[in-house]
């Protein structure tokens, strides 16, 4: 059984600039923690995961996060978000965008590949869900879950 | 004794970091001020067979780390650095690398190889420490920003000056004596550099390749960590420069493996540990017996350091056309020294036994100093920018 046959194709997706305070609302309503970032046409450009959020608390910008993450003994001396004294303004629900926060690194899957190498592939990158891509355009969505849905469905076990 | 060591050197650099957080200095200068408490020269708590692994443990530490850095490499992510911070970057580990060598060569009349080491090790900086200022202040504005921007990217340089210096140091010491000197200095140097590339290019298209057959996390960590071995292994069979082939191997890997990021996310879960052992152990390798003569090196060393990083941010800042205010303060919170400093005069102290306890102390002591004193003038810097 391919990819295809078990992604969930209608997928909940955000945009570059989608502010912080709609991506929160998205996270509440549909209970996802990564959502795919697309442009117009339908180009998966980043993920966008609920801990991206944290990102508001640093005081400089994802860009240099990223570089930042390859610098040697950073995470030693502890990078705790102090949500207490949190530097936060009302304006920040409209002024963060999704494209200041998003992934831009991120494992995709091709839809015609076998259904265990996608659960294999979701176990290496350590993802419940992963985005679905044919031609650099998000097709689909796959979790664990919409394998173990298609596969019981298969033998039965679920109607 | 050696695993008793080992238990003990983790869980009191655990409590030795928890500590120093308290009195706002890097948890990197509690691990070294331990090692060099339970050393050979204090309370000798470490065992020998333990000590004697410095070597291996730093080299393979140095393996990590030039493989993390090499990250920065990815073409996509290179051409978002911006002109300031490569401008200042460059020019300050270049400037603090001249100045030092120039200083040590010629007015301490050290041998010319010794003081290209100096300078080399002179170049790097601590992103940690200026990292736990930034946070502990909220910094926040361009002069932050390009701070940052300059320490993500400095240990790179350093890391590629070392690597010339020290192949340069190397082919020098061998062939001092010898007629052609400089002609066989200098094909040393470029065989030790060549090779180094070819060697992480070929690694990198081979583990990109064969990383289709990896399907699990622990499969993943062991096969990165496998490669990281194999290319440090060979490149010091082949005498190839260790710190050139893993960061060339990584700035291989991250433009031609579509999700590489998984390689590097791997070795997360287990640097750290590797990285307080470090510490401890280039602690412990201090020889105190030395400190008395280190004076006036070790005064040039930090008076030259500083006002390389100092001068060299400024005219980075003036070709690059940064406001005033960055040109003027941003090499002064780039004092902090560490962990790659560290390394690399390991890496010259094993290579360079007769002059490497004094190599070593000086770079121990020294950074001891910068990051007792660096953080502060750190945070005294970002208040004159008017950023905290």
């Amino acid at each position: 059984m391919k990819v295809r046959d078990c992604m969930t194709k209608e997928v909940i997706t955000v945009k570059r600039s989608t502010t912080l305070s709609q991506l929160i609302e998205a996270f509440q309503e549909y209970n996802f923690h990564t959502l795919p970032v697309i442009e117009a046409d339908k180009r998966l450009v980043g993920i966008v995961n609920f801990e991206d959020i944290l990102k508001v608390f640093q005081p400089y910008s994802t860009e240099l996060s990223t570089m930042l993450e390859t610098v040697p003994f950073l995470e030693m001396e502890g990078k705790e978000e102090d949500f207490q004294d949190a530097d936060i303004s009302e304006e920040m629900g409209i002024l963060v965008v999704v494209d200041d926060i998003m992934d831009t690194h991120f494992a995709t899957l091709d839809p015609e590949i076998d259904i265990n190498k996608a659960r294999s592939q979701m176990k290496l990158h350590n993802a419940a869900r992963l985005p679905v891509v044919e031609g650099g355009k998000l097709v689909g969505v796959i979790s664990l879950f919409d394998i173990i849905l298609t596969v019981f469905r298969e033998r039965g076990v679920i109607k | 004794m050696t695993i008793l060591s080992l238990g003990f050197i983790l869980l009191a650099g655990l409590l030795a970091g928890k500590l120093i957080r308290q009195l706002k200095i890097p948890v990197v200068t509690a691990y070294l001020l331990l090692g060099v408490i339970i050393g050979p020269s204090a309370l000798n708590l470490v065992s020998t067979g333990l000590l004697s692994s410095s070597g291996l443990i730093s080299n393979i530490v140095l393996g990590l780390i030039a493989f993390s850095i090499g990250q920065n490499f990815a073409l996509e992510r290179f051409s978002k650095i911006g002109k300031p911070v490569l401008w200042i970057s460059s020019l300050e580990a270049t400037s603090a690398w001249l100045l030092v060598t120039l200083t040590f060569w010629l007015l301490l009349k050290q041998p010319f190889y010794i003081a290209l080491l100096f300078g080399a090790m002179s170049s790097a900086t601590a992103p940690a420490a200026t990292m736990m200022v930034i946070r502990e202040y909220k910094a926040k504005g361009s002069f932050t920003d390009t701070l940052l921007g300059v320490v993500a990217i400095d240990d790179a340089w350093c890391l590629i000056i070392f690597a010339f210096s020290f192949a340069i140091a190397k082919a020098m010491s061998i062939h001092m004596t010898s007629n052609a000197f400089v002609f066989k200095a200098m094909l040393n140097s470029a065989l030790e550099i060549g090779g180094a590339f070819i060697l992480g290019g070929v690694l990198a298209l081979i583990l990109s390749y064969l990383s289709r057959f990896i399907t699990t996390p622990s499969d993943l960590l062991i096969y990165t960590l496998g490669f990281i071995f194999l290319n440090t292994g060979l490149a010091l069979y082949f005498n190839f420069s260790v710190l050139l082939a893993n960061m060339f191997m990584a700035a291989i890997l991250v433009n031609v493996h579509k999700v590489s990021f998984k390689f590097f996310e791997s070795l997360r879960s287990i640097d750290s540990p590797l990285y307080l052992l470090f510490f401890v152990l280039a602690g412990a390798n201090l020889e105190i017996g030395l400190l008395k003569g280190l004076g006036l090196l070790g005064v040039a060393y930090v008076v030259f350091r500083s006002m390389g990083k100092i001068g060299g941010a400024y005219l980075g800042g003036t070709i690059a056309q940064v406001p005033l205010r960055i040109r003027k303060y941003l090499g002064w919170a780039l004092l902090p020294q560490a962990g790659v400093a560290l390394g690399v005069a390991l890496v010259a102290k094993a290579k360079f036994p007769q002059i490497g306890g004094m190599i070593f102390t000086t770079i121990v002591t020294t950074t001891v100093i910068y990051e007792i004193i660096g953080p502060l003038v750190t945070k005294i810097t970002l208040r004159n920018a008017g950023e905290i």
